[in-house]
């Protein structure tokens, strides 16, 4: 006989950050509460960047996240940007892309391999995997130092790259500097090869979500810094409409606001959403790996997201051995952009997915309003969304399993949770003082 | 940026210019595999870092690493990095893969505050000598501990491991 069952989760492991997991299933199946807890304390990064000069604001916002740094200084250079109304051209354009894809090659390998993978081949860590899969490490570890090489010299050090500049960046790689790194690059193309074919052969568990996926679509291009924003399930939206559509709200139980639609829907950003929407713009040599890995793609299977990362890693390993191959060096890459008022929305595609800056600044370039919407805090009502309806498949399982299994599914969305909880918006509600 | 989280980027550098022997200086970040690759680069290494709950603000904390396991800890918890993934995680993940350092010394200094846009705490910034000067005598110790290894290898005693350094083996 079925039983109401408890799942409670203090401490949510191989996540970036602090985060907890409850809900509660009846013995019919109804799930009565469901919480992702996140109860890291928030960083206030909006607030702190008021009155900031903006040509502060991208070395700031890399601060947000040690894992993607790149991505908050590529969204924000590029609203400031548009809010001065200029628009970057070669090879600012190119430049960026190429920093892009070390950030995804590093994040990806990283929660592929170290956070994702004990899931599936059933070890509590990547520490207990190491034992009986130790080539399987070594080859992530030499991949994210890959990734960590390239974002080294284009952003001036691997850690909070410094060289990102609005306008563009401070010095342009050399291209003796690009070319050393080549060796290791097609090293690394020929692992994440393998790491695709790896991943595919993994047995995913048997759940398909009919979601809203949202990312950016660009007609020429894996979408990384620029198109519109586009929906399965609604309107394509420029950067200045996002905010009519897409909106944060707080929730009692979470540190990290929770993003929907106008309207109340969830919706859900990543690589499953990037692939769907463009999968036919993934480089060709990645392409051909998704289609001959076995694994139907596009999916909208959340626990396949491990091959799709794999797939990606593809996509940015090759564009970066095809721009290095194709780099000229430039005497500057950096472009002049007025200090003007105005308001710049920008959002741009951090390896976990969209992430949505707008600033007003004023006329001498100091920001008078931040607001800066992550991945995690779009995907969070999502991830509770999928628990909902995930955990009373599994109430056969033993209590062991079922909490695998449901952690199993928040971590395919690799939440960063340092990220999501960048900004609280906190109320202080003082009961009335009684009179008597 | 956030009060005393970058002490130890500051007294690292400040360290390495003052040091006679030549090392490797590495700002990793705290993500375990990173950590793991910096780990693996070299058989000796000193590792400095902001702690947090490992004493009273601008106090020092100092455990030795052989082999690539931590000896002791400072106080009851197995995380004394201000990082999430600490460096025990990634230690126990090199020693697996068989690329933990053989030798070597975490050297901890406990911040008062690590608030986003908050300066370097007072008792930070006094205790940054005395950190300095024990990241430079730490740097001393291990190379001196390799000359004797040379010397004892001269003399055709077997020392393992530590046979193989040279003076770039030491990371900090």
């Amino acid at each position: 006989m079925k039983t109401e069952r408890t799942i409670k989760v203090d401490y949510l492991a191989r996540v970036e950050g602090e985060g907890a997991l409850d809900i509660v299933v009846t013995a019919e199946g109804e799930v009565t509460d469901c919480r992702l807890r996140i109860f890291e304390p928030p960083r206030f990064f909006e607030a702190f960047l008021q009155g900031k000069s903006r040509e502060e604001v991208p070395d700031v916002t890399a601060r947000i996240c040690g894992i993607c740094p790149v991505a908050y200084q590529m969204s924000s250079a590029h609203a400031l940007e548009a809010a001065a109304g200029v628009h970057m051209g070669e090879p600012i354009r190119t430049l960026r892309r190429l920093l892009y894809c070390g950030e995804w090659i590093e994040s990806h390998v990283l929660h592929v391999h170290m956070l994702h993978a004990p899931d599936f081949l059933g070890y509590e860590s990547a520490i207990s995997m190491a034992a009986d899969h130790g080539d399987v490490v070594k080859r992530a570890l030499r991949m994210k130092k890959a990734g960590n090489d390239l974002v080294d010299i284009i952003g001036g050090r691997s850690v909070h790259p410094v060289s990102v500049r609005v306008g563009g960046f401070s010095r342009p790689p050399r291209k003796r500097e690009l070319k050393r790194l080549l060796p290791d690059l097609e090293r690394t193309l020929d692992d994440a090869l393998d790491v695709v074919k790896f991943f595919a052969t993994l047995d995913f568990p048997d759940k398909e979500i009919y979601y809203d996926f949202v990312s950016l679509s660009h007609p020429d291009e894996y979408p990384m810094n620029e198109g519109k924003v586009v929906s399965s399930k609604g309107p394509s939206v420029t950067f200045d409409e996002y905010e009519d559509h897409y909106r944060e709200e707080h929730v009692a139980h979470s540190n990290a606001l929770h993003s929907r639609r106008v309207g109340g829907g969830t919706y859900h950003v990543g690589p499953l959403a990037r692939l769907y929407h463009c999968m036919d713009r993934l480089h060709p040599t990645a392409l051909q790996s998704a289609r001959e890995c076995g694994v139907p793609l596009p999916t909208t299977n959340p626990f396949v997201s491990i091959v799709v990362r794999a797939v990606e890693t593809v996509h940015a390993v090759a564009e970066a051995i095809d721009i290095i191959n194709g780099y000229n060096e430039p005497a500057s890459a950096l472009q002049e952009v007025p200090i003007q008022a105005g308001r710049g929305c920008w959002a741009t595609e951090a390896p976990r997915g969209l992430l949505y800056h707008s600033y007003d600044v004023d006329e001498s370039g100091s920001i008078v309003k931040a607001k800066i919407v992550p991945p995690t805090s779009q995907n969070q009502p999502q991830i509770e969304e999928d628990l909902r309806s995930y955990a009373p498949e599994l109430m056969d399982l033993d209590q062991e399993d079922m909490t695998w299994k449901l952690e199993q599914l928040v971590r395919c969305y690799d939440p960063c949770i340092s990220c999501a909880t960048h900004f609280l918006k906190v109320n202080v509600i003082h009961p009335p003082v009684s009179s008597g | 940026m956030r009060g005393d989280d970058g002490l130890a980027l500051e007294a690292a550098s400040v360290a390495a210019s003052q040091m006679r022997h030549q090392v490797q200086l590495q700002c990793v970040n705290g993500n375990v595999a990173d950590l793991v690759n910096a780990l693996s680069e070299a058989p000796r290494i000193i590792v400095v870092d902001a702690t947090h709950g490992a004493g009273e603000p601008g106090s020092l904390s100092r455990v030795e690493i052989v082999n690539g396991v931590l000896q002791s800890m400072p106080h009851d918890t197995a995380r004394v990095s201000s990082h999430g993934l600490g460096l025990q995680e990634a230690l126990g993940l090199a020693a697996t893969l068989g690329v933990a350092p053989g030798k070597g010394v975490f050297i901890g200094m406990e911040g008062a505050s690590y608030e986003l846009g908050q300066p370097m705490s007072d008792a930070v910034r006094s205790g940054l000598p005395a950190l300095v000067a024990t990241l430079v005598e730490e740097a001393a110790r291990l190379s001196a501990t390799k000359r004797r290894v040379q010397e004892l290898a001269a003399m055709g005693i077997d020392c393992g491991q530590l046979q193989s350094c040279n003076a770039e083996d030491l990371a900090l």
